[in-house]
Order: C-alpha cells, then sequence, then structure tokens
C-alpha cells in the first residue's frame, strides 16, 4: 500500500465518535472494580507476608551465681533472651544490654582498657555503658538486677509466647 | 521453502526475515574497540549465575539448623560440588566488577543523557539489583559472616522513619533474625529477584535496540558493522575468556566456609565483603541518621544523575561540571574502598 491510498483512506474515513456518558460510566466502575478487586487481593497477600509480632514483656531470668562474676569485674552471659554485662561494682551488681545501639552486633569486653567494643563498626562504651568512640546513637541499655539468695535475676524483655 | 520450513512456518506463522533483523543491526564503528563491549558480559554470568544457582539448590536447606550443613556437604562432600560453588561465587564477584566497568564506562561517554535517561534507570536498577543479589548470597551460608551482615544489614532498615519497623519485621518474618529470614532471602535471591534482574535485563536491552547503541560524542566516523557475526564474534570470546578465567580462579582459589552463625556471639574483625567496604566505612565514620541520609542521597543522585548532568550543565555551559562530579564520586567511592581494605 502507497503513502497516496493512505492519505485518501484516512481522509475517507469519519472522525471517530465521542464515547457516550453510559459508555463512560461503564467504563469508570469497571476499572474502580478491578482496582479495588486488586488492592483488596494485594492486601490479603500482604497480611501473608507480614510476620505477628508479639507484644514484648517482662520476665525474669536467672543469670548465673553471684559468685561466677568476677570481683570488680566482668562477664557476659548469652541468655535466650538476649546477650548480657553483668558488672560488679563494689557490693553492688549492673547489667547492661550486650547489643550494641548502633546496628545490632554484640559487643566485647577488653579487660585492659576496661571498655567495650563493638567489632563491627569500632563503637566504644565504657563500664558505664556511656559511648565513648564511634557511632553509636546511645548509651547500652541498662537493665534490672535482683539478687535472691546468691542468683542474680535480671528483667528481660521478650517476645516469645508465655508458657501455660 | 523446503517441506519441513513450510509445515513449521504454518504452524509457527512468524517470517524469518523478521527474526533475523535484529542480528543484522548495523553498530556504530566505535564498538569494534573491546571497552565498548562490556555491557554483555554481566548477562552472560547472569546466566552462569542461573545455571550453577539452579544446581546448588539440588542439595542446599534453607533452614538454619541445616543451611550452614549443607554448604558444607557442598563444598567437601557433593562430587564437584566445590567447583559449581566456587563457579557461582566467583561469578557473582565478577557479575559485581563488569556491572561496575559498564556504568563507568557508560558514565564517561556520557551516553546516558537524551534520549537514553529511561535506560540509564534500569542499568542503575540492575547494579542494585546485582548488589541485593550478593547480599542474599551470602547470608544463605549461615556463617559467623552471613548471619551478622543480616543483622546489620536489616538493623539498617530500621532507621527508615515511619516505615522502618513495619520494613523490618517484612523482612525478617519476625522481630529478630530468625528461621523465616534465612527463608525469606532463599525466595529472594531464587525467585523474586531471578524474575526481577530477567525482566530489568530484556528491557534494558530493548532499550537499547529501540534507541540504538548511542554514538561518541565528538566522533565524526558514520560507518557501521553488522551485529552478526562481527559483534556477536567478539562477545562469544569475551564469553569464553570469562569462562576460563572462572575456572582457572576456582581451581586455584577453591570455596571455603567460616565458622558456624553463633547468634550469641559477634566474632572480632567481622566486615563484609569487598563490594560493600564504601558503605561500612561509611557508616563506621558517621552516626546511624547520617549514614543512612548520606548513602539514600547518593544512591538517589546516581539513579537521577542524567538529570543532575542537565542542571550541571545549565549551571555551568562547556564546563564540564559533570565530569568533575562524577570523577569526585568515584574517587570517593574507591577511596573508602580502598581505605577499608587496607586499614580495616
Amino acid at each position: 500500500m502507497n503513502g497516496t491510498s493512505n492519505v485518501e483512506q484516512s481522509a475517507n474515513q469519519s472522525p471517530p465518535s465521542p464515547r457516550s456518558r453510559r459508555e463512560f460510566l461503564a467504563d469508570s466502575f469497571m476499572a474502580v472494580g478491578v482496582m479495588l478487586g486488586l488492592g483488596s487481593l494485594a492486601f490479603r497477600f500482604a497480611q501473608y507476608l507480614y510476620p505477628v509480632i508479639l507484644p514484648e514483656r517482662l520476665v525474669e531470668v536467672s543469670a548465673g551465681k553471684v559468685t561466677e562474676i568476677p570481683a570488680g569485674g566482668v562477664r557476659i552471659v548469652n541468655l535466650p533472651e538476649g546477650p548480657v554485662i553483668l558488672e560488679s561494682v563494689g557490693t553492688e551488681i549492673r547489667a547492661f544490654s550486650a547489643i550494641c545501639t548502633h546496628l545490632g552486633c554484640i559487643v566485647q569486653y577488653h579487660d585492659d582498657k576496661k571498655e567495650f567494643v563493638c567489632p563491627c563498626h569500632g563503637g566504644r562504651y565504657d563500664l558505664d555503658g556511656k559511648v565513648t568512640y564511634g557511632p553509636p546513637p546511645r548509651s547500652l541499655d541498662v537493665i534490672d538486677v535482683k539478687v535472691k539468695s546468691d542468683e542474680v535475676f535480671v528483667m528481660m524483655k521478650t517476645q516469645k509466647e508465655e508458657k501455660v | 521453502m523446503s517441506r519441513l520450513t513450510s509445515w513449521l512456518h504454518e504452524r509457527v506463522p512468524v517470517d524469518p526475515e523478521e527474526l533475523r533483523k535484529p542480528l543484522k543491526e548495523p553498530l556504530p564503528i566505535h564498538l569494534k574497540q573491546w571497552v565498548f563491549c562490556l555491557g554483555g558480559t554481566p548477562a552472560m554470568l547472569f546466566a552462569i549465575l542461573a545455571c550453577t544457582g539452579i544446581l546448588l539448590t539440588f542439595y542446599y536447606v534453607p533452614y538454619p539448623a541445616q543451611a550452614f550443613a549443607s554448604v558444607t556437604n557442598i563444598t567437601y562432600k557433593v562430587r564437584m560440588g566445590w567447583f559449581i560453588r566456587g563457579i557461582h561465587k566467583g561469578a557473582s564477584q565478577l557479575m559485581i566488577i563488569t556491572v561496575l566497568l559498564h556504568m563507568i564506562r557508560v558514565f564517561f561517554t556520557r551516553a546516558y543523557r537524551k534520549p537514553r535517561e529511561f535506560n540509564w534507570f534500569f542499568g542503575v536498577g540492575l547494579f542494585m539489583l546485582t548488589l541485593t543479589f550478593a547480599f542474599t548470597g551470602y547470608s544463605l551460608v549461615y556463617d559467623q559472616l552471613s548471619y551478622w551482615a543480616t543483622t546489620i544489614g536489616t538493623n539498617m532498615i530500621a532507621d527508615f522513619p515511619v516505615l522502618g519497623k513495619p520494613m523490618l519485621y517484612a523482612l525478617r518474618g519476625g522481630a529478630t533474625v530468625n528461621p523465616n529470614t534465612l527463608t525469606r532471602f532463599y525466595d529472594f535471591h531464587i525467585g523474586v529477584l531471578p524474575m526481577a534482574m530477567s525482566l530489568l535485563i530484556g528491557v534494558h536491552i530493548l532499550m537499547v535496540r529501540l534507541h540504538g547503541v548511542a554514538k561518541l560524542e565528538d566522533d565524526p566516523r558514520t560507518e557501521t558493522y553488522p551485529f552478526f557475526p562481527d559483534h556477536m564474534l567478539k562477545e562469544v570470546i569475551i564469553g569464553l575468556l570469562l569462562l576460563i578465567g572462572l575456572v582457572n580462579y576456582v581451581v586455584f582459589f577453591p570455596p571455603g566456609i567460616g565458622a558456624l552463625a553463633t547468634p550469641g556471639a559477634t566474632p572480632g574483625h567481622i566486615r563484609p565483603e569487598w563490594y560493600f567496604f564504601p558503605t561500612y566505612r561509611w557508616l563506621k565514620m558517621t552516626s546511624i541518621g547520617i549514614g543512612m541520609a548520606g548513602t539514600l542521597c547518593y544512591v538517589t543522585g546516581l539513579f537521577f544523575w542524567p538529570f543532575v548532568d542537565d542542571v550541571l550543565e545549565k549551571i555551568a555551559p562547556k564546563r564540564n561540571l559533570w565530569l568533575f562530579v562524577g570523577t569526585a564520586c568515584y574517587m570517593v567511592t574507591i577511596v573508602f574502598l580502598l581505605w577499608e581494605a587496607i586499614v580495616g
């Protein structure tokens, strides 16, 4: 087919008739219906993928005997609820979360410098849990401690379901 | 038309001449230089990664209790398992290098400019997908590096304003890194990402075909040469050289495996793979807010670079500001990478 016949053909064609209001409404309802249908399906898919997050609660967990913490020293204990730093200061026992407040790695205790160091991004904390160097945004989280007949109990946050 | 051809044509009514057309596409003469043939290499490596990846799934178990043991099994017990895993690992590293080299070539020849801005977006998208592939890939090994890289990487998401926590939970499949996290990363690595990557590679190539290969600025030559067989042969040679290089690399440096992931103890001197060194160094130097904001700005700037280039051109015409800004960004990235690699 050559160019001239194309021009002739388009000249013979009548201009497209405007859509009637009825057609426009029908198309609009159809579009809204399809969007609602697909949207609700996508929402269900998202619900399926989103995990059930149980509310956080505090539990009292044994962290060992007082005698296991060196006098004037530090012990890091790995509990199922998370790692805990136990410090013996005079007659007092203090506890901090051993999780670095920057991006969640576990700090290590350097006895020679009396500091906690995060091996991931080099954050450092003193024995009071305060940031002394690096990117951590805040001090180590303080954990409540109770000593009951030579046993240390710490109040840990957990999201595990309660045993009945 | 032979009887067989006409029988086939009756059932698949496609004109063979139409199929041959893309092969005959004329290419600008500068593509005869090897440096301009880098674009095909990531696609070839992706094919190698897909094949070796499928083979690895025959033995890999995506559950924390068995993941590490199954990778150990692949590496040390399965016949040629070390070789398949080595090729997969080596090809993934090489893919990052080749994507970067291709991007640098496109950048310095300004091939991203009007009307090819969209293809730069797709290219940056492919680069991001390649990095996500690498990150989810080494998270599957379930050694110490895997576990802590997953912990750090997902914790970074939590710092996004408003949507941070929901995104973190959705990605981890729970509040902490747990068995669901590994399954999700596995699903992403073998399902979602390959689909997205195949789609984007297809669109990227289609866009190159629709626009034609970008001509070099200030190159007066108008000669062309055909894609097939001349350019195709060059790509085949590159593919073969890649394979030879990869096989030799794996033979001389077979893949190993670190210590089993221990959620209760972060090992000393842990750091990610080399391609995350610049981000890692940046995060060490800054607070988390500035670190994340800086990384986001960098990625956004990279993504919208064709428009940044236009703005720079308007600010100072003929001053080549794009070259100064772009080179400065590349230099900072390389300095951060080397700094982390050497100083640690």
